[in-house]
């Protein structure tokens, strides 16, 4: 509640600064002056297609979309489609803001618009800025262009590392300060904040005093960058929910039974073990990038250190593109290993006096079990697509990808259906025609 | 004697010739400030950091405002080819990713090349670029030296 207060307050602000800065100077874009306030509006967007040969589940964007190609859709168009738009005020030398709407298909099956950035920045000397508001979320290196598919190589970031953190902004503070290292570039930079994004089937997602520090070391074609964040994390859904409050209730029932207080007491031990709630969480990435002439090569390598049933992960990937004229050829591997885990649950032998009790409690194990098994997504990918920038400020893409699921793993697919078999491998087609304006 | 010498004449004319052929072929095209700025000279990565956004700032600590030229100016491409080493899509993806990080904006474009050195001249932080046949007293040469 409080940061909806703060960004709207910064969206008031922005919004007054803009009116009053138009008054003053009405669209100066034309104007020889290089230091004149300026307004600008400009746009980025994406027209999607994918096609996906697992019948049984979805290939979507992540987990905020509810259905996407395979079960729902033969060729979906909501993986890759967004639009965005993006007003830029510069209001003086050292004071503009940001203001940007996304619509892409989302956790209510709607392309409602949303506010992705609101911020207001001031910029100290041209070196060392301070951002106010809703800015962007950076665990990643191409976190801040991940929606903007004219700016990347691929259709959309490889899903193994990406997915990590899906998260795409915060609502808070961020710091940027570069410095010159003889002829490179070192960039710093530290956010905090807090988001709070809804997902499909009335799940939410809280992260609380999230902060990321990020290096960034620019030189020449060469970039090399560092990053870690940690928050606090609340993560529901209705059956994860389902699940530990009823084994609240099985503990509290089984306590008050004579002799079996020990089970009574590892079932609510369970449920407060798998409760998500304030559950602290770090991410670690490294990444580097080569971009000279016709090669494009990048690599990110990212752990994710989970709590609850969200397993800790490792995943990485590795990308080479090559220009030729309009053209560009690109290649990506991609892999996502989740640590395995389970759990031995309530003991069941002393409850098999009681044989409904038993099968109450195995039934939980299970359940527990089964939750583990699909908060730990695994899979590999074997990418390769072709960019075409055909005319100006647009491209056209066509991707391929091979996914291989972990055996257990639904991988990056959701909207699991009953007669989903986990382990398979996955042909997708992609199509995307990406442009700005 | 007199052979050497019209040897001499007829490879420098040869020379010259070649050398203006292919000067037409690829107008030259030059990084310049005004000839009150303190800054001399840049290396290559230094001019492409501060046209591409990375880097606000000359080497001596001044504050550097790149220019552009028209997006359909022959010598814009030239510049963003042959000096940064990047075609005018890279630049515009480049680009993309800057504005829509709201990490920067592009150059402010002038309308010829022209209009481009009046504004060099007048402010010593901005940093544009020209043809070579164009530079006179009042800037100086940053790239390529």
């Amino acid at each position: 509640m409080k940061h909806s207060n703060i960004l709207s307050a910064v969206w008031n602000a922005a919004i007054a600064a803009i009116i009053v800065s138009g008054a003053a100077a009405p669209f100066a874009s034309a104007a020889d002056d290089v230091t004149k306030p300026t307004f600008a509006l400009r746009g980025f967007g994406t027209l999607g297609l994918v096609h996906s040969s697992e019948k049984n589940a979805d290939f979507t964007s992540g987990f905020f979309e509810p259905n996407g190609a395979g079960y729902t859709r033969n060729w979906a168009p909501g993986v890759d489609t967004k639009l965005g738009v993006q007003a830029d005020a510069q209001f003086s030398d050292k004071f503009s803001a940001v203001f940007q709407l996304v619509s892409q298909h989302q956790y209510n099956n709607t392309y409602k618009p949303r506010v992705e950035w609101a911020n207001l920045k001031y910029q100290f000397t041209p070196d060392f800025d301070i951002r106010l508001g809703r800015t962007v979320a950076t665990p990643f290196m191409v976190s801040d262009t991940r929606l903007v598919g004219y700016a990347n190589l691929w259709i959309r970031p490889p899903r193994e590392v990406y997915g990590l953190v899906p998260i795409t902004n915060k609502d808070g503070i961020d710091v940027n300060y570069r410095f010159g290292v003889g002829e490179a570039t070192n960039s710093v930079h530290f956010s905090y904040g807090a988001a709070n994004p809804k997902l499909p089937d009335s799940g939410t997602v809280k992260a609380k005093n999230y902060v990321t520090l990020a290096n960034t070391l620019n030189y020449g074609p060469i970039a090399l960058r560092a990053s870690y964040s940690w928050g606090r994390i609340d993560l529901h859904t209705p059956e994860t929910d389902a699940l530990l409050d009823g084994l609240t209730q099985f503990g509290n029932t089984v306590s008050a039974i004579p002799g079996f207080a020990t089970e009574g007491k590892q079932a609510l031990n369970l449920a407060n073990k798998y409760r998500f709630h304030n559950e602290p969480l770090s991410f670690i990435s490294f990444g580097a990038s080569y971009d000279r002439d016709e090669w494009l090569l990048m690599a990110e390598w990212a752990v994710l250190n989970g709590a609850s049933f969200l397993a800790s992960s490792t995943a990485w990937h590795a990308t080479a593109g090559y220009r030729i004229g309009k053209f560009t050829p690109y290649m990506t591997v991609a892999q996502l290993r989740p640590d395995k885990q389970s759990e031995t649950g309530i003991s069941t032998a002393a409850l098999a006096a009681i044989p409904s009790l038993a099968a109450t409690a195995a039934a939980f194990n299970s359940g527990i079990n089964r939750t583990l098994t699909a908060g730990a997504f695994g899979q590999k990918s074997l990418v390769a697509g072709v960019r075409w920038d055909f005319i100006k400020n647009t491209a056209l893409k066509v991707q391929y990808d091979y996914m291989i699921l972990d055996s257990m793993s639904s991988g990056r697919l959701s909207n699991i259906q009953p007669n989903f078999q986990p382990g398979g491998k996955v042909n997708a087609i992609s199509i995307a025609l990406d442009f700005i304006f | 004697m007199p052979i050497k010498l019209k040897m001499c004449a007829t490879a420098l004319a040869l020379y010259l010739i070649t050398s203006a052929i292919t000067n037409a072929a690829s107008a030259d095209v030059v990084a310049v400030v005004s000839a009150k700025s303190s800054v001399t000279s840049l290396t290559a990565y230094q001019l492409t950091d501060i046209f591409l956004g990375r880097s606000a700032r000359f080497p001596d600590g001044t504050k550097a405002i790149p220019c552009d030229l028209a997006e359909d100016s022959p010598l814009r491409n030239e510049f963003y080819t042959n000096l940064i080493g990047k075609s005018q899509a890279q630049i515009k993806s480049h680009w993309s990713k800057l504005i829509f990080t709201g990490r920067g904006q592009p150059p402010r474009e002038v309308a010829t090349a022209e209009k481009a050195k009046q504004l060099v001249a007048e402010n010593p932080n901005v940093i544009c670029y020209i043809d070579r046949s164009q530079i006179d007293k009042s800037v100086t040469v940053l790239f390529p030296l």
